[in-house]
């Protein structure tokens, strides 16, 4: 079998015909009929194998040419083979930059494999992760989030068309399990940022499908993703990054009964209240806060639990006084009297004026004390803003809302 | 004029922007770039430095460049402008808590995302405006995204905000304007 050199003459010569193809018709998935086309990929040596690879891929791209059968994913992924799995012939060493570039080419070129039919694309889907699957950890983390989107909007795919496919649920489950190992592969790689927000992700999406079992699929999804955050997110800032989007995701569903949606927002809080620095704990615990607000578990109404609202800030209050620098103390102040605010607008009956007015002079007390600096300065107008935001509320009341009356600006 | 975007999620949940958005978006036209995260990639940046050099990113949930800073206030003309993806306010979307991140930041126009659902309006004399996702990206909440993206024209005291959505593969315009008090 003779190998061409990449630069030699013949290598040039062969490369350059194969292209006029793909620049004629401008769809690969045309090229890959012609009869003799395939068979001439094994006399390129690694390095044309790449280019014509890359050459393939960015037409396709370009053209957004879809590819809705397996067979068609399977000779794909089979010519550009060199992208997507270690080669017998490849080099030591590559260019980190070139891989990764490569790498996010394929991840693009997933969005390209579907199929109108629900059926047919999952089947796609299923070729694809078997294929991308294995590339090896330096590709699967560009390659499988993508595959992982794709299973998510599928099962939407299923939930729309449910009236004509009576097995849309069993489907859907299958889809999250699909996703569940998927994200899994991620893991074994060592990856944990990554797999902690497909998970979150996922947990929304059976969320909201509501396929039979979805709130099992979801409880699953969300108690993956905190093993994640307890187990493998050691950096102080990446663990306020991830609870905060744990909170967030969490707030938003609506999925879970009590039994199921218990658990997970005392993991929250209690998360939120070990984080390493004062600062973040403070701020981790006055977010957590609107779990217990606009969270909704049951029957599907907000939990306006105003005792514990008032707990996650006044627990917020009492982190803030044992932090020891003033500047940052009485930043924290002015963010926890805002979170005050914002529940007092919306009717908490736990949070009164007074609790107001004690936080307002306090500020005010400790304000002057600071630096005289830029931080200050922004402090400053922290306060001033939001002093101005309750004295609008103060003059021109709703009927229906709270009042303003007693406040002391 | 400011290009306003955000959301693009490449290469995890899309391939490209969309022809008809890449067809508007031609360098020389803009001055400066407010990209609310969630890109995903260097790539993206690099587009977005051929249309304009100055260019402001915030991180997204998703963003692989962990040094994008959380906020960020970029003073353009009269306007302070504040800049923050959003997942890190929680509840997500809600104009109250926004508002809080308004008034931290002081500014008088606070660009935020991660919902992939443009809105723009005015809430206590300040103005709020949510790009979208420029690419239409996959969103949990929203099964159908419309591709977005908002261009300011920053004149004296008023900031004309134009929205481009494509909606049935054509590019369909919005205009608000907003005054500063």
């Amino acid at each position: 079998m003779i190998i061409l050199e990449h630069g030699s003459a013949v290598s040039k010569e062969l490369m350059r015909l194969m292209k006029i193809p793909i620049d004629t018709y401008n769809n690969i998935l045309t090229v890959l009929q012609l009869g003799h086309y395939n068979p001439l990929f094994e006399y390129f040596d690694y390095q044309s194998r790449k280019i014509m690879s890359v050459y393939i891929i960015n037409n396709a791209l370009e053209n957004d040419t879809r590819v809705p059968t397996q067979d068609q994913v399977d000779a794909i992924l089979g010519i550009v083979n060199v992208l997507v799995q270690d080669q017998s012939d490849q080099p030591e060493e590559e260019d980190p930059e070139d891989f990764q570039e490569e790498q996010i080419t394929m991840g693009k070129f997933i969005h390209l494999l579907q199929a109108d039919d629900p059926n047919q694309h999952y089947l796609i889907l299923n070729a694809a992760r078997k294929h991308f699957g294995s590339g090896g950890d330096n590709r699967i983390k560009f390659t499988l989030p993508p595959i992982v989107f794709s299973a998510y909007r599928l099962a939407y795919k299923y939930k729309e068309m449910q009236e004509q496919d009576e097995n849309w649920e069993k489907k859907c489950q299958k889809i999250f399990q699909f996703c569940h190992q998927t994200i899994g592969a991620l893991i074994k790689a060592e990856l944990a940022e990554i797999p902690l927000r497909l998970f979150l992700q996922g947990a929304m999406a059976a969320g909201q499908i509501e396929f039979e079992n979805h709130e099992t699929v979801a409880y699953e999804f969300m108690s993956q993703a905190f093993s994640l955050y307890e187990d493998e997110i050691s950096d102080s800032k990446a663990q306020l990054a991830a609870i905060t989007l744990i909170i967030g995701t969490l707030e938003q569903m609506s999925c879970f009964g009590e039994e199921n949606h218990e658990p997970l927002r005392t993991q929250c809080a209690l998360a939120a209240s070990k984080l390493l620095k004062k600062p973040d704990q403070c701020r981790g615990v006055s977010t957590c806060s609107h779990l217990f607000w606009s969270g909704k578990s049951a029957s599907n109404e907000e939990m306006h639990d105003t005792k514990r609202v008032s707990d996650c800030l006044k627990k917020g209050v009492k982190i803030a006084n044992q932090c020891m620098d003033n500047s940052v103390q009485v930043q924290l102040f002015v963010e926890l009297l805002n979170h005050y605010v914002y529940y007092y607008e919306k009717g908490s009956d736990q949070i009164t004026v007074q609790v107001l007015n004690q936080l307002i002079s306090k500020i005010k007390e400790t304000l002057p004390n600071l630096e005289a600096n830029e931080e200050t300065e922004q402090i400053n107008k922290h306060f001033q803003n939001t002093i101005e935001h309750l004295q609008l509320r103060k003059d021109s009341p709703n009927s229906e809302g709270p009042s303003y009356d007693a406040l002391l600006l | 004029m400011v290009l306003v975007l955000g959301d693009l999620h490449i290469p995890h949940r899309c391939h490209n922007l969309p022809k008809q958005f890449k067809k508007l978006l031609v360098p020389g036209k803009i001055q400066h770039i407010l990209c609310t995260g969630n890109l995903c990639t260097k790539e993206s940046f690099d587009y977005l430095k051929t249309l304009a050099s100055d260019v402001h990113v915030v991180r997204g949930d998703f963003d692989e460049n962990l040094n994008y800073p959380e906020q960020k206030v970029v003073t353009v003309g009269q306007f302070r402008i504040g800049l923050c993806h959003g997942h890190q306010v929680v509840p997500w979307g809600d104009t109250e808590s926004l508002a809080m991140v308004q008034r931290q930041l002081d500014v008088d126009i606070l660009i935020s995302g991660h919902t992939h659902r443009f809105e723009a309006f005015e809430h206590e004399y300040k103005f709020y405006i949510n790009p979208g996702s420029a690419s239409g990206a996959y969103c949990a909440q929203d099964s159908a995204v419309t591709p977005s993206f908002v261009i300011l024209d920053i004149q004296q005291s008023t900031v004309v905000a134009y929205v481009y959505k494509l909606i049935d593969d054509e590019v369909k315009v919005e205009r608000i304007e907003y005054k500063k008090t």
